[in-house]
This record gives C-alpha cells, sequence and structure tokens, in this order.
C-alpha cells in the first residue's frame, strides 16, 4: 500500500513521480511553496598565505574555514504559467584558528533574490521553465591581511572593514522529467551577468546543477525520498573569489510522505575557492532543508 | 537622443492601440519612497526619501489576462545622506541627515501586466527606462549640481502589483511596486580611479491610475 495519496498531494509530480526537492537545484515547477535552508559546513586544512607582497606569498600554518548559511525563499503562483519568487540568503565564513583568521578574516555575504518562473513546456512525463532573476548581494570583508598588505604596498590607510555590493541578473532554464514512479531527473543551467568582486569589472556567472531521486513513498511503505545530485556555481554568495567557481556533488535524504511538506538533510561535498590561496578547498557541508507547499 | 526615444515610443504606442483589441489608456500620480543603494561616503549612509510621481498610461492587450503596458512619466526621487553624531552628554549615538541628494527623471517603465483568475488583482514584471534631467545635492548652505558625475540613462528592473477597481466605462488601479536600479547610477569617468563607486536607486511606488477602454473588441469587464 502506497504511503501518499496522488489527489491530496501538491508535491511536485510527472509521470506518477513526485519529485524530491534539493536546495542545490532549482526546481522547474509553477507552485506556491515556501522554502528554508539552514546550513554549516567546514572546509579541510589548508596552508594559509599571511601576506602577499609584490607576488611573494608569506605562508604560515595550516588552518580551516567554516561555513554558515541560512536561505528563506517563497514563491508564489500567479497563474498556472508563471511564477515569482523572492529570496533572502545569509552566509558567513570565519577561520576557525588564529592563523586562518588572520588570513582569510571574517566574510558575510547577504543575498536578496527576486526573480519570475515562467514554464515553456509541461507534458505527461517533461517539464520545462525559464527564469529571470535580479540578485543584489552585500559582502563585507574583516582581512587584517589585506589591511596590512595595503599600507605596505599602496601607501594608504585603509579600513580593516570592506564593503562590496554586488548586483547582477541571471536567466536560465530548468527542467524536470518523470522517468516512472520511483526514479526521475530535475535540472538547471543559469547563465547571469553583473558586478563582480573586483571593482571596475563586470563579468558572467554562471550556475548549474542536477540530479537523480528515488521516491520510496509512491510505491512502498517507506516514507523516504533520496537525491544523488551535482553543482557548480560561481554566483557570489557561495564564491567570494571573482572569477572563480565552486563545484560539487551531494546525497539528499528526506521525509517526503507528506502531502504538502517536505524536510531533509543534505550532505554535500564541495570544492570551493579561497582568497589568496591558488588551489581550492575541500569543503563539507550539511543543510537541513524543509519545503511547504500550498498549491 | 532623449527626444527621439520618446517619440518613437509615443508612435509605437499609437500604433499598437490601433492593431489590438481593446486596450487602455489612462493616467497616473502617486508616491515613491526612493534611496540610493551600494557605496556610500565612508561612516554614511543612504536613507530613503519620499517624493512623488505623475505620468500617463497604456496598457494593450495582448491576451485575455496579460498585457503590455507602458507608463511614460516623470519621477522625483533621490536619497538622503546620513553621518552618525554622538551626542556626548546623553551618550547616544545617531544618524542625522547631512545632504539631500535630489534625482529628477523621466521614467519609461515597459512591463507585462498579468490579470488574476478573478479580474481583482495585476501582478506587474519589467524594466523601467530613466533619463535623469536634474541631480542637485543640497546641504542646506549650498546646491552643487551633480548632473555630469551620474550617467545619463538608466535600467531598472520593476515587479508590483495592483488591485483593479471596475466602472461601468473605466477602471482605477491601485498600485504597488519596487524597481531596483539594475546600471550603475555614479559615473566613473575617471579612469585612473581603482575606487568605483556602486551606486543604484531602488524605488517603492505607489500609485492610482484612472484608465479608460479605447480600441477594438467588446466592452468586457477588463
Amino acid at each position: 500500500m502506497r504511503v501518499l495519496a496522488q489527489d491530496e498531494n501538491n508535491t511536485p509530480r510527472l509521470n506518477d513521480h513526485f519529485f524530491v526537492p534539493v536546495c542545490m537545484i532549482a526546481s522547474p515547477f509553477i507552485k506556491s511553496s515556501f522554502t528554508t535552508n539552514l546550513g554549516i559546513a567546514q572546509s579541510s586544512e589548508f596552508e594559509n598565505v599571511i601576506l602577499e607582497i609584490d607576488d611573494e606569498k608569506y605562508y604560515g600554518l595550516t588552518g580551516s574555514l567554516l561555513f554558515a548559511d541560512l536561505e528563506f525563499e517563497y514563491q508564489q503562483k500567479i497563474k498556472d504559467w508563471i511564477a515569482l519568487y523572492i529570496s533572502y540568503n545569509l552566509t558567513a565564513r570565519v577561520g576557525t584558528e588564529f592563523q586562518s583568521f588572520i588570513s582569510q578574516g571574517v566574510s558575510t555575504v547577504s543575498s536578496f533574490r527576486i526573480g519570475w518562473l515562467v514554464r515553456i513546456l509541461e507534458t505527461e512525463k517533461f517539464m520545462l521553465s525559464g527564469d529571470i532573476q535580479i540578485n543584489n548581494h552585500s559582502a563585507t570583508f574583516i582581512t587584517v591581511s589585506e589591511f596590512v598588505k595595503d599600507i605596505i604596498e599602496n601607501d594608504t590607510i585603509t579600513s580593516i572593514t570592506r564593503n562590496v555590493p554586488i548586483l547582477n541578473m541571471n536567466g536560465g532554464l530548468r527542467f524536470a522529467y518523470g522517468i516512472n514512479k520511483v526514479f526521475g531527473i530535475q535540472g538547471f543551467a543559469d547563465l547571469g551577468y553583473g558586478d563582480s568582486y573586483r571593482r571596475g569589472k563586470s563579468d558572467f556567472i554562471y550556475r548549474t546543477g542536477g540530479g537523480i531521486d528515488a521516491n520510496l513513498a509512491s510505491t512502498t511503505k517507506v516514507p523516504l525520498g533520496f537525491s544523488l545530485f551535482f553543482t557548480a556555481s560561481a554566483l557570489p554568495d557561495y564564491v567570494h573569489v571573482a572569477g572563480k567557481s565552486a563545484l560539487g556533488t551531494g546525497l539528499k535524504i528526506s521525509y517526503s510522505a507528506a502531502p504538502h511538506f517536505n524536510i531533509g538533510l543534505e550532505i554535500t561535498k564541495m570544492r570551493i575557492p579561497v582568497p589568496n590561496i591558488d588551489d581550492k578547498v575541500q569543503s563539507t557541508s550539511l543543510f537541513i532543508s524543509s519545503k511547504y507547499y500550498f498549491n | 537622443m532623449k527626444n527621439k526615444i520618446l517619440l518613437t515610443t509615443a508612435l509605437f504606442i499609437f500604433c499598437l492601440n490601433l492593431c489590438f483589441s481593446q486596450s487602455y489608456v489612462g493616467f497616473h500620480a502617486g508616491l515613491n519612497s526612493g534611496k540610493f543603494s551600494g557605496d556610500s561616503p565612508r561612516n554614511f549612509i543612504y536613507k530613503g526619501k519620499l517624493q512623488y510621481n505623475f505620468g500617463i498610461d497604456f496598457d494593450v492587450r495582448l491576451k485575455d489576462d496579460l498585457f503590455l503596458s507602458i507608463s511614460p512619466g516623470y519621477l522625483f526621487s533621490g536619497s538622503k545622506l546620513q553621518y552618525p553624531y554622538e551626542d556626548i552628554e546623553e551618550e547616544k549615538k545617531e544618524y542625522r541627515d547631512s545632504v539631500d541628494l535630489k534625482l529628477y527623471m523621466i521614467s519609461v517603465p515597459l512591463y507585462l501586466k498579468i490579470i488574476s483568475d478573478n479580474e481583482k488583482y495585476q501582478f506587474l514584471g519589467g524594466l523601467d527606462f530613466g533619463f535623469p534631467t536634474k541631480v542637485l545635492a543640497d546641504n542646506s548652505v549650498e546646491e552643487k549640481d551633480l548632473y555630469d558625475e551620474v550617467n545619463n540613462f538608466t535600467v531598472s528592473m520593476i515587479f508590483g502589483l495592483g488591485y483593479r477597481v471596475h466602472f461601468t466605462n473605466s477602471l482605477m488601479l491601485i498600485n504597488l511596486g519596487f524597481s531596483q536600479g539594475i546600471t550603475n547610477l555614479a559615473n566613473n569617468i575617471d579612469d585612473q580611479d581603482t575606487y568605483m563607486p556602486r551606486v543604484r536607486l531602488s524605488t517603492w511606488r505607489f500609485s492610482i491610475a484612472y484608465m479608460l477602454p479605447v480600441g477594438k473588441g467588446k466592452n468586457t469587464s477588463d
């Protein structure tokens, strides 16, 4: 006996497959919903650059970074073919030991996003939507090493705190395919343009991801859904270095038997670029992700 | 350049109205609260400023529940600059008005208007093209002209919703919208300066519009 009753279920579905929402994958479905994501991450240890003067790097001891992320998103279905969404995201990053604190400092990025999601094509098994959004980020960096570098190299007294406003626009496509009652595929790709962390320059940015999910609640008494996914992003709220991107893979385990609600745990392994470090650092993140569907 | 764009816009609207089934023309007026966002002078912050706007409206019907709208008008906007003031006697810190930044512009928003199923609500989304005509900084002692220090063309993205009141042969719209500047207001003319300020205008707009139906097609409730 199936756990889910199809007629009362607001969870997006195609070909009788109820999709497992993933916070790293943008959904193509025109639904009214409210999403919250709360996560922490820690990087692997890396060698810190304490100072960089005239392209020569002075290394200190090893250290790591701690990340925290909080996101709220509300999407309102206006017609069957169009929805409006707004979201707020706050990301913080801090060095965990003294040497990584000196080298990397503390940074926070708050992001406000507003956009439109438009259905382009829908069949029994497949859905394709397009979206356009505007992202307004406000980044604050407290970096001791950059402050010292400014004094030594540029002979100027600057502030230990740097504020960088960043605005960009994204547009892209999102799709979902219901393979059968158990399995489904979701994916998206966005391309954007706008401010970067380097003043005086504008950059192209991208974000993409995809995954395959299995919802056991559709055909068994097990009320669980799983999703295996990948993600790549150069958005300023994830990547604090201009011109680089973060890559990752992850797994989500969620409770998927509720007709209007999904909650789960996402575990993601990412390779993230870090300022003043040539190589990307590995990080492991844990997200608690919940989504409530109104209609 | 400005005149050519306005003339082209007017011709475009006139032709569209002749071709499409029942559309609307009217006028609007309202209040707006604008604020510069982005870089501010050190230790200063931007604060919102309440001003007003007015203009004319053209709603061209594309489908039963979809209109293409253009609402050229004039926008009085700007922002206040505040600096931190420490009252030593009362031991408190507060922000006080310092400079009044006035931005007056011709605004030409172009957006899609989606009507709800019950025909009472509408949702807006599109672009607003702005052409500053006057930019002043007033510190209550003197007024400085900043027109050369801002770009003479700005683009904003608009989002909004409204309520539609139907009369026998006309329509009243009560709109609330938000526009976020996409292009930089500051004119970075000094290429030697590595610090490029990023300043944009974000505005909340409230307006009331009165519209009359024009064009072909039967006079439906919408």
